[in-house]
């Protein structure tokens, strides 16, 4: 599915947090998002998904204009957040939370087929489907996250601060398990990741956000070899 | 053998203790099925209390609102006409109806702020149903007619309502540990954005959980009405039976299916152990108690107790 956001405004109060945001995902397309901290990646993430209220614009779901829809309903829809922190439920194992994930479905049956799949995808969850989510490291528990966005069966999947402070092998196996689900299962990924240089070499196209407004677009390998792209995110000079 | 009770023994064991309590109501003098009677009606708000507390992690302090409010609908509804089961039934329902319709507002309130609220909204419903006057007698509260069972026959079956009351609540409970809209619950609680991102109606599912506390709570409230024959403000809207609830979760343990049962009857027993025995120092006893658990055991009788079990499984394992 594709989701493409026009003349997107959000407000938190009087300050204005973005600013006539347009960003296109095709379908199938693997999109980052790169900004640095306070630019609104979060904020359009949790726009998409309904966990903010936009004051005007448009979220357009394959035909759809989700913007006006509760978030269960865009979960139905279609699309699924891993969001910035991994919000998981600790106090529920790592196999609830999965289940969780497949809350908003209908097609019961196939839930365990999924979350057979799903742990195909990430082997690591198999040996700890019965642990507290809250006692797990912090690689488990991203991939527990990216388990439990999957199991909504998205469309199309936003995944806010992929690694925020993981190991690198870690990082570069959720990088991998992203790719393979953005290539097998042809979910639409819209992705946040602090490693730039990481997040440019896996997306075919990239949006830059700065305070709020879309800087800069085009295709990765396009805003690799921009000075200004360089000099701002990739620390090379 | 083994793999038989591991497979069985947990529902025989609560079939069994099922049919003890059961039965119980056939030897007990009157003096301890009074007891026992009161024991089964705070496993009932309890459990109540647990499905908002417990589950939702709601700190409602003000739940005696829905047992005043089913004590008050039962017994107007008796003196309307009404027979028993109805006016029982109805009064859930009153119960559960209360919670729908406050839910949505008061369950927006997060922390001390719900709890206050819940406080509040007691006090409110019990100075509106003092001032109504009327139907529910204002200040002189509702004298209900005497029954015409005689007294072992009117306790034994109160008893058996309490009972039910009790058992119904335990399954909620542990239909909530293990289903869907149970996990959705909880991870509510555990974290509101994640859950919402998950397609989960926050709200909606707190407030179903409230309702449920409220329908539990309701019907005790009812029971309890026709318990005692007289009902007044002050005793149906009772604060106080809120805040004993709560230490019964507190000390059984939060969240668990097991954990209020035994946080109430060890609670009400000891209570009424300690008040035959030391009367003027009961409330200074039961005092320090609290403390007690509060500061060794904080998260319940029931976490010390799973883990002396599980220690027990794994020696019987070895030997």
């Amino acid at each position: 599915m594709s989701l493409i956001v026009k003349g997107l405004n959000v407000l938190y109060g009087d300050s204005q947090a973005l600013w006539d945001v347009d960003l296109e995902i095709p379908n199938g397309g693997l999109v980052s998002l790169i900004g640095a901290n306070g630019a609104g990646k979060t904020t359009l993430m949790k726009t998409i998904v309904g966990l903010i209220l936009a004051r005007s614009g448009s979220v357009v779901l394959e035909d759809v204009d989700v913007l006006s829809l509760a978030p269960e309903r865009r979960v139905q829809l279609g699309l699924a957040l891993v969001p910035e922190g991994r919000r998981l439920f600790k106090g529920l194992t790592v196999q609830e939370n999965l289940l969780v994930g497949a809350y908003a479905r209908r097609d019961r049956q196939a839930i365990q087929q999924d979350l057979e799949k799903v742990v195909a995808y990430m082997p690591e969850l198999k040996s700890i489907l019965s642990r507290l989510a809250g006692d797990l490291s912090g690689g488990q528990q991203q991939m527990c996250a990216i388990g439990r966005a999957l199991m909504a069966k998205p469309r199309v999947l936003l995944v806010d601060e992929m690694s925020l402070g993981l190991a690198p092998v870690v990082v570069d196996r959720l990088a991998d398990t992203l790719q393979r689900v953005n290539q097998d299962e042809g979910i639409s990924i819209l992705i946040v990741e602090q490693d730039v240089e990481l997040s440019l070499s896996i997306s075919q196209t990239a949006y830059v956000l700065e305070t709020g407004r879309v800087v800069a677009s085009g295709t990765s390998s396009d805003l690799r070899n921009r000075e200004d792209i360089k000099a701002a995110y990739l620390g090379l000079h | 053998m083994t793999a038989y009770l591991k497979k069985y023994g947990a529902p025989l064991a609560w079939a069994s203790a099922a049919l003890i309590v059961l039965a119980a109501c056939f030897w007990l003098d009157n003096y301890w099925l009074r007891v026992w009677t009161s024991v089964l009606m705070f496993v009932a708000i309890t459990q109540g209390l647990n499905v908002i507390v417990g589950f939702a992690g709601y700190h409602s302090f003000g739940n005696a609102a829905f047992f005043g409010t089913g004590a008050y609908s039962a017994a107007m509804l008796v003196m309307a006409g009404w027979p028993l089961w109805a006016a029982l039934l109805a009064c859930s329902l009153v119960g559960a109806l209360l919670a729908l319709i406050l839910g949505p507002a008061l369950l927006r309130l997060k922390g001390h702020y719900f709890a206050i609220a819940t406080v509040a909204l007691n006090s409110a419903l019990a100075e509106l149903i003092l001032n109504v006057g009327g139907l529910t007698g204002g200040a002189q509260g509702i004298s209900m007619p005497m029954s015409t069972l005689s007294p072992i026959d009117l306790y034994r079956q109160v008893y058996l309502l309490m009972l039910t009351g009790a058992a119904v609540a335990t399954l909620i409970v542990f239909w909530l540990s293990r289903s869907k809209f149970g996990y959705a619950i909880r991870a509510s609680k555990d974290s509101e954005d994640g859950a919402r991102a998950m397609g989960i109606n926050t709200t909606a599912v707190r407030v179903a959980a409230w309702g449920l506390s409220g329908a539990v709570t309701a019907y005790v409230g009812g029971v309890w009405a026709y318990w005692i024959n007289f009902i007044e403000v002050g005793s149906a809207f009772d604060v106080s039976l809120s805040v004993k609830a709560y230490i019964m979760l507190l000390m059984g343990g939060m969240g668990s299916v097991v954990g209020p049962i035994i946080g109430a009857v060890f609670f009400e027993v000891l209570a009424t152990l300690v008040w035959s025995k030391f009367g003027a120092l009961h409330n200074l006893i039961l005092g320090v108690l609290v403390c007690a658990v509060v500061l060794f055991i904080p998260s319940g009788i029931i976490i010390p107790l799973r883990r002396f079990l599980s220690l027990r499984k794994q020696e019987g394992a070895k030997g």
